[in-house]
């Protein structure tokens, strides 16, 4: 009979307590350095394109998700031509960024690139370095605090 | 919701910074103006709310119109506890560059809109189109 009551009582209660829900997207819960979002290619201090097309990162995808041309360029130097990442079939492993012995591509602290159709998520070469212009003071500042560890 | 707290906020802003606040956050905040970036959208601490909700933006944009992506990388970093320097801005309320190639130009995202991102292939092709042509007999 006095369930009814105690039930009560924990609404009351509840209602007097300080909620632990996020309001998300104006609040935020904390993330680590570590955090695998977006993807993103990154460029030298000197605005040269780190990637130098080795194909690691392609080799050891387990979803198959990058596929990499590479060309030589005027000046001689091997770049990729094509750098396409589809990011429906990516699942956020980061072994690509562990791959990778330039740090050319990373999984950036972004995770806010939804959209609406399928076409949007499929990310070329000019699409992956904007975004690495764009992130970069985040990203580097994640590396940074990495670096003791990597 | 904690009455108590809601109550508590509400009395220390002013009617006009209450209503701004209710209608886009949904919830009673009050705290310590951070910074303010390009877009007017503006950040504040409190300390004494529950860790994750001790840092918020209170966006410039209308409610239809506000976005998550409008908060700009360093700015998000910092909402997101990573760090607690507040980021260096210029004054118009850009993120400073690290680098001359970087952009502080933060675009919100335009899925839905007609500057939506539309992939292409960055390689030149491999197939040449054959035209046919008749030679005279």
């Amino acid at each position: 009979m006095t369930e009814i009551l105690r039930g009560g009582w924990i609404v009351l209660q509840a209602f007097f307590t300080e909620p632990f829900t996020i309001f998300y997207p104006w609040e935020k819960g904390p993330l680590s350095a570590r955090f695998r979002g977006e993807h993103a290619l990154r460029r030298y201090p000197s605005g040269e394109e780190r990637c130098i097309s080795c194909k690691l990162c392609e080799a050891i995808c387990p979803a198959q998700a990058i596929t990499i041309e590479s060309e030589p360029r005027e000046d001689g130097s091997r770049r990729t031509v094509r750098y396409d990442i589809d990011m429906t079939k990516c699942i956020f492993c980061g072994l690509c960024q562990e791959a990778c012995p330039v740090d050319a591509i990373v999984e950036g602290p972004n995770f806010e690139y939804s959209t609406e159709t399928r076409e949007e998520l499929i990310y070329n070469k000019e699409k992956l370095l904007e975004n690495g212009d764009k992130w970069e003071v985040e990203i580097s500042r994640n590396i940074r605090a990495e670096q003791s560890y990597r | 919701m904690s009455l108590s707290r809601y109550l508590g906020f509400f009395f220390k802003n002013n009617l006009r910074q209450n209503f701004q606040i209710i209608r886009k956050l949904d919830d009673e905040k009050h705290g310590l103006l951070v910074g303010t970036d390009s877009f007017g959208n503006q950040y504040y601490e409190n300390n004494e709310e529950r860790y994750g909700r001790h840092r918020w933006v209170l966006p410039h944009a209308s409610v239809p119109k506000s976005d998550a992506t409008q908060v700009p990388p360093g700015w998000n970093q910092w909402l997101h506890c990573f760090t607690d320097e507040i980021p260096k801005m210029d004054e118009s309320g850009r993120v400073l560059k690290d680098h001359f190639w970087a952009t502080n130009e933060v675009v919100p995202n335009k899925t839905g809109t007609r500057g939506a991102y539309k992939v292409y292939s960055t390689a030149s092709p491999t197939v040449q189109p054959w035209t046919p042509t008749v030679s005279e007999r």
